[in-house]
């Protein structure tokens, strides 16, 4: 159960140096319910506003010390206080400088001799406007909190995607070393028993095996290059990368979700290195290669294209002013009628529970903050293409 | 002469084919293939003992393939391969009856000969080298 509004008591902090002004405006205000504070000078108004918040001030302009003009200057300065609204009130008779009024940052103005009913509307109006902007304001913070869980709930699914495909990765390696070594193992065993040299089976054997073990070392050893550009990822200094081994790196930590099935083409061009984010940069590879293995997948369980027809082209060139990245896929596809709305935060066209549509949005904001762009292209229900522009000069 | 256990080994990866065939060529006859169609016709062609294979596979999960593999001749020992221990897709086989026991990767050849050990000795009709 939130605040009723309409059980509050309003306060209102009434600032003149009239003493007849004091009493019927306050009389009048708390006929109305409002609790009714007074002032007499600039000083007493200010030492009232830090005793007792008013909701809003009612301020005479020409006061001894301190004038209205000067305290109203004091209070916008002031954070705490530079949200109350504030009626300036002036007399026809005086000088009255409109201008000076809003610039000091006065909401509005009354001149007396006032109309009751007309002080009692303004001051109603201006609170209520105060107090929506203070709802607005709340619920804008809400959603700012709330867009921030969402972003931290898509990373750790993005790390989630990450870790099982690492986790993946260097099982299979070390898998075969293992088997590799084992069989080394038996080898050499049955050559000290035996005291016999190997024979040329035992040789081809010997090299087969040893290679196995290096090629599966290097294959960890790539891996965990591409880990440690996610280590720092949430820090992640800015630093002269090469956008071909940022995409290699996300081949890598991707290669278990399309060895047979999908081909993948590198058209790598040799591109100057760019000051970038690199984390960053492969988090966007990845969202990418990812929805394209997607698309495709779709495209072979509707047979739009065969199994064995999947296929990703990449390609990196350089001008004198950008490096372009270009990703096509030949999988499903994206309607025209949705292809201006995929870079919307939370939007998605999977089922609920399957990502939170904010991979792309996600990926839009990191090319922005390096200045680039990205675009999306799709011939209808065949293919998409994903094209990047990142300036030479990066971020 | 005592007959080697035949042993059919399903993986995507080549190197993982590849080693494993070196290591247990002596030990057993070994079938090694990343292709589950190729994998059914070696067991329709063959008198197949054992059937190990990767869970984590492009085109038919492991799980797929045994369960193929017992409609084709049932009286094989299944085994699947997996480093992913709380897949419920082999929780399921395993409650099933469809996968029979789970290897873990990397491979443990000590629980692996073990396995087929005990499997052909209570099948009698064959003993491991």
């Amino acid at each position: 159960m939130g605040p009723d509004y309409s059980e509050k008591k309003f306060s209102v902090l009434i600032a003149d140096d009239n003493q007849n002004n004091l009493k019927v405006l306050s009389a009048m205000l708390e006929t109305l319910g409002y609790r009714v504070r007074v002032a007499k000078s600039g000083e007493q108004t200010i030492q009232s506003v830090e005793t007792v918040k008013p909701d809003i001030i009612l301020l005479d302009i020409h006061m001894p010390g301190m004038d209205g003009y000067e305290v109203c200057t004091k209070l916008k300065a002031t954070e705490e206080y530079n949200d109350i609204p504030v009626i300036f009130i002036s007399a026809l008779s005086e000088v009255f400088n409109k201008i000076q009024a809003f610039k000091v940052g006065g909401i509005d103005y009354i001149t007396k001799p006032f109309e009751l009913e007309e002080v009692q509307l303004r001051v109603e109006t201006h609170i209520r406007l105060k107090e929506n902007t203070l709802m607005l304001r709340n619920a804008l913070q809400e959603l700012q909190k709330k867009e921030e869980l969402l972003v931290q709930s898509e990373k750790m699914a993005a790390l989630g995607v990450l870790t099982s495909g690492i986790a993946h990765e260097i099982n299979n390696p070390v898998n075969f070393i293992s088997n590799s070594v084992s069989a080394l193992e038996e080898r050499v065993k049955s050559i000290i028993s035996d005291k016999k040299l190997p024979d040329s089976e035992m040789n081809d054997d010997f090299n087969k095996l040893f290679l196995n073990v290096a090629t599966g070392i290097d294959q960890i050893t790539k891996i965990v290059h591409s880990l440690r550009l996610y280590c720092r990822i949430d820090t992640d200094k800015k630093t002269g990368a090469d956008i071909n081994n940022l995409i290699e790196s996300a081949l890598t930590i991707m290669h278990h979700r399309f060895t047979y099935r999908i081909a993948v083409e590198q058209k790598f061009s040799s591109i100057p290195e760019i000051k970038c984010q690199p984390g960053r940069i492969s988090q966007v590879f990845i969202n990418i290669i990812s929805n394209s293995i997607d698309a495709i997948e779709d495209a072979i369980k509707s047979e739009i294209i065969k199994e064995d027809q999947g296929k990703i082209t990449i390609s990196t060139v350089s001008n004198d002013s950008h490096v372009n990245i270009k990703i096509t896929d030949n999988g499903a596809g994206i309607d025209k009628s949705i292809i201006k709305k995929i870079f919307d935060p939370f939007f998605t066209t999977k089922a609920v529970g399957h990502g939170t549509g904010l991979g792309l949005s996600i990926c839009q904001s990191i090319i922005k903050d390096h200045n680039g762009s990205i675009i999306a292209e799709s011939a209808d229900k065949n293919g998409t293409a994903i094209i990047i522009s990142i300036p030479l000069a990066g971020v | 002469m005592e007959d080697k256990a035949v042993v059919l080994y399903i993986d995507d990866e080549y190197l993982n084919l590849s080693a494993f065939e070196i290591l247990f060529r002596n030990k057993f006859t070994v079938f090694a293939t990343h292709d589950p169609r190729k994998a059914f016709e070696i067991v329709k062609k063959n008198e197949v003992d054992v059937v190990i294979a990767d869970q984590k596979m492009p085109m038919m999960t492991g799980v797929e393939i045994l369960k193929q593999i017992t409609e084709i001749n049932n009286s094989i020992l299944r085994i699947i391969h997996s480093g992913y221990i709380d897949d419920p897709e082999i929780k399921k086989a395993v409650d099933e009856g469809i996968a029979q026991f789970i290897l873990d990767k990397p491979l443990n050849k000590i629980m692996m000969l073990k396995m087929i050990d005990v499997y052909m000795e209570s099948k009698g009709s064959r003993t491991l080298l």
